[in-house]
């Protein structure tokens, strides 16, 4: 498994690098024991591969036989320090690109793989999405299937007060004990007026578990607030 | 100390650590990643894309050769190193350097502290 990306790594190297050094990469990679060793010299050619492409290109390319003389001649200077070398603009830019790229494949395999026991922080990221609301989970933009609605709520505060909505031949029914019977039409997303009113006077929220679990009744400038009568 | 040597001092710990590696023997990579993990007793350990960047240097600034293959090695696919008489000078006024900064350290770590009134 390793191996495959091992030689990848080493086959993405300058040519001229590649050409000269690749056959004894391998031979090393092959010597290494334990998987450890082997993702460890992964890590290496990786960090080896930006360095080539970003900070060597003057090894790109391997000296022609013409220029080698040239540079051993007598009293030309035939070697540079390395602290005094400066990138060139190509360079950067393929470092810069290559970088880019390895972020992006990199992030986009945790991505695929979240889950794993490999990333240690995924749990955190999943626990701090599991701290929103349910209701915050599942916003409906068009109306929700009646069968959520349906149900006995308690309005808060009164627990004697319950509030009756039931589904009868595709419509939704609101009702007290003891009092009429209101049909409901669709308003928008979750919220639903009764058939007389133009303003959307009742609104169900909170879904979890294939229900609603609050209901908000506006009626007569007063606001009462229900909760689902779990039986 | 010539004046290339002064250009080319100092060198990185991987270059240095090669060039030692070498001083002693013609050898090829893998070797030279282990008897730099002998010399210094495992305390640094050069990776494959470290040590040919490194070498690759040497070898453009020739300090090492390559040798090439060698005939009856069990792994065909190395190459031998020796270090030349450039890499060999380079070496040594990277220790002369190193000894005289070790000397001026000595001296400086002699001269005793100031005492508080």
């Amino acid at each position: 498994m390793l191996r495959p990306l091992f030689q990848l790594l080493v086959g993405l190297h300058p040519r001229a690098f590649r050409r000269r050094f690749a056959p004894e990469m391998m031979s090393i990679f092959d010597h290494a024991s334990g998987k450890r060793a082997a993702l460890s010299l992964v890590l290496d050619a990786f960090i080896s591969l930006i360095r080539q492409w970003a900070l060597r290109p003057g090894f790109w390319r391997e000296p022609s036989p013409a220029e080698q003389p040239q540079m051993a001649s007598a009293g030309a200077r035939s070697f540079y320090i390395s602290e005094s070398y400066r990138p060139s603009g190509v360079a950067l830019l393929h470092g810069a690109t290559l970088s880019l790229a390895a972020f992006l494949t990199i992030t986009l395999a945790f991505i695929h793989t979240r889950g794993s026991q490999v990333q240690p922080w995924l749990p955190k990221i999943e626990a701090e999405m599991s701290e929103n609301p349910p209701s915050e989970q599942k916003a409906f933009q068009s109306t929700p299937p009646l069968e959520f609605c349906q149900g006995r709520y308690v309005v808060d505060g009164q627990n004697s007060a319950t509030v009756d909505v039931t589904v009868e031949e595709n419509q939704l029914f609101l009702s007290y004990p003891g009092g009429t019977k209101t049909a409901l039409s669709p308003c928008s997303g979750s919220s639903f007026k009764n058939g007389s009113s133009s303003s959307c006077q009742i609104s169900f929220s909170e879904f979890d578990r294939g229900r609603f679990q609050q209901l908000d009744i506006d009626q007569g400038g007063r606001h009462f607030a229900a909760r689902r009568l779990h039986e | 100390m010539r004046d290339n040597d002064k250009q080319t001092t100092p060198l990185s710990p991987a270059l240095f650590h090669i060039l030692m590696a070498l001083a002693g023997h013609d050898l090829h990579g893998y070797a030279i990643m282990q008897e730099i993990s002998r010399q210094t007793e495992g305390e640094y350990v050069l990776g494959p894309g470290t040590l040919y960047d490194n070498l690759q240097k040497a070898i453009r600034r020739r300090w090492v050769a390559d040798l090439g293959h060698r005939a009856g090695d069990d792994d065909p696919r190395r190459r031998y190193y020796r270090l030349t008489s450039l890499g060999t000078s380079v070496l040594s006024a990277e220790v002369s350097r190193l000894e005289n900064m070790v000397r001026d350290a000595k001296v400086r770590l002699r001269i005793p502290k100031p005492r508080r009134a």
